[in-house]
């Protein structure tokens, strides 16, 4: 066995485990997600409101616990070359939509204004994985929302030349010239843990990177600086490589 | 009332969907593994089984092929529970005879019933 697969085999092996981890996982913070929806539904008898909002505080941590486990399950799939993709016709300015209803309460709850500008009119229909670029776009309105103390966040969806872009600009805290160049490698959160007083561990731009360059399209970000806000542009070409 | 029968090998998942589907107006049955399960099914008739995928003695997929195999009443409606979400694994099941597939990670109880009852009224 030569060097390349000897690596190749280590890689394997390292994500193999990460993938049966993942799963570990999973069932306990599904049994969590389980029983304090039952207690929130007052299945196991009337709940004072102080003790739901507890709750529910349990139930989002719970929420992003999950999504973090399958963040690590993501990059064992495409380290290992098993992501699939399924195609299908999809209205991205549906994909948005969806998207920014599932922000709209908790957008409010931050106290910031969350804006989507459709087009007005039926743009093309994609050859894209619906729910992949789904997360790739929640990723984005996600992260805009937690990097923006004030001010608002928007959603936009235009036809550039033969792309459909999908743009979520905030007024947020920018990003700074030295982060910019590693935003979307793997693990990159700012180092600077005051100014970006947020959860994650930096997997979601570089999941949503992969996903959106299987689609034959690009992602980036811009942004004038500290605290002037920022954008990140996805492009989806409209005749697909897929 | 519809007799339902529940492979899950941890214990909370088990009392979380044993409860839920009481309430609900199901009969429930509930097996630690597709062994036991399979003892039930033999016993009782059991008009819908949800079971997991990962399990020790008897997997749920190996359960699917033994309940899919001719013993049993094949309009038994059988639905996966998993945290197996890939698209291969779904397809594995339904190739093999389940009536659906559900990523147990993405529902509370209360939308786990309702997807249940999506899938077996369908």
């Amino acid at each position: 066995m030569n060097k390349a697969e000897n690596e190749q085999q280590l890689d394997n092996a390292k994500s193999d485990f990460i993938s049966i981890a993942s799963h570990q996982l999973r069932t306990p913070l599904t049994a969590i997600k389980g029983f304090v929806s039952l207690l929130l539904e007052g299945s196991y008898g009337e709940i004072e409101p102080k003790q739901a909002e507890i709750l529910k505080k349990i139930y989002d941590s719970n929420q992003k616990l999950v999504s973090l486990v399958d963040d690590l399950l993501n990059i064992s799939r495409m380290e290992t070359g098993r992501m699939e993709f399924t195609f299908a016709p999809c209205r991205l300015e549906n994909i948005c939509q969806e998207v920014v209803d599932a922000f709209s309460v908790s957008a409010k709850e931050h106290g910031l204004h969350l804006e989507y500008n459709n087009p007005g009119m039926a743009l093309p229909e994609l050859m894209i994985d619906g729910d992949r670029i789904k997360e790739v776009i929640f990723n984005m309105v996600d992260n805009a929302i937690k990097y923006t103390p004030k001010g608002g966040v928007r959603l936009k969806i235009e036809q550039v030349a033969d792309n459909i872009r999908v743009t979520a600009s905030d007024s947020g805290i920018g990003v700074l010239d030295v982060e910019m160049p590693h935003l979307f490698e793997k693990f990159s959160r700012g180092k600077d843990t005051k100014r970006l007083n947020a959860t994650g561990i930096g997997l979601g731009l570089y999941v949503g990177k992969f996903i959106v360059e299987a689609h034959g399209g690009r992602i980036w970000a811009e942004s004038e600086g500290e605290n002037k806000g920022s954008r990140f542009i996805l492009e989806l070409p409209i005749k697909s490589k897929k | 009332m519809q007799k339902m029968l529940i492979a899950e090998d941890d214990q909370m998942l088990q009392d979380i969907y044993k409860m839920k589907f009481s309430n609900s107006g199901f009969e429930v049955f509930v097996a630690e593994n597709g062994k036991v399960a399979l003892e039930i099914a033999k016993k009782e008739k059991i008009d819908i089984v949800l079971t997991d995928s990962i399990m020790p003695e008897m997997d749920g997929v190996e359960l699917i092929r033994n309940l899919r195999g001719g013993e049993y009443d094949p309009s038994m409606k059988i639905i996966m529970l998993s945290n197996l979400s890939q698209k291969e694994d779904r397809d594995n099941v339904m190739q093999l005879g389940a009536t659906g597939f559900i990523a147990k990670t993405d529902f509370t109880p209360a939308q786990l019933v309702i997807e249940v009852n999506k899938i077996i009224a369908a």
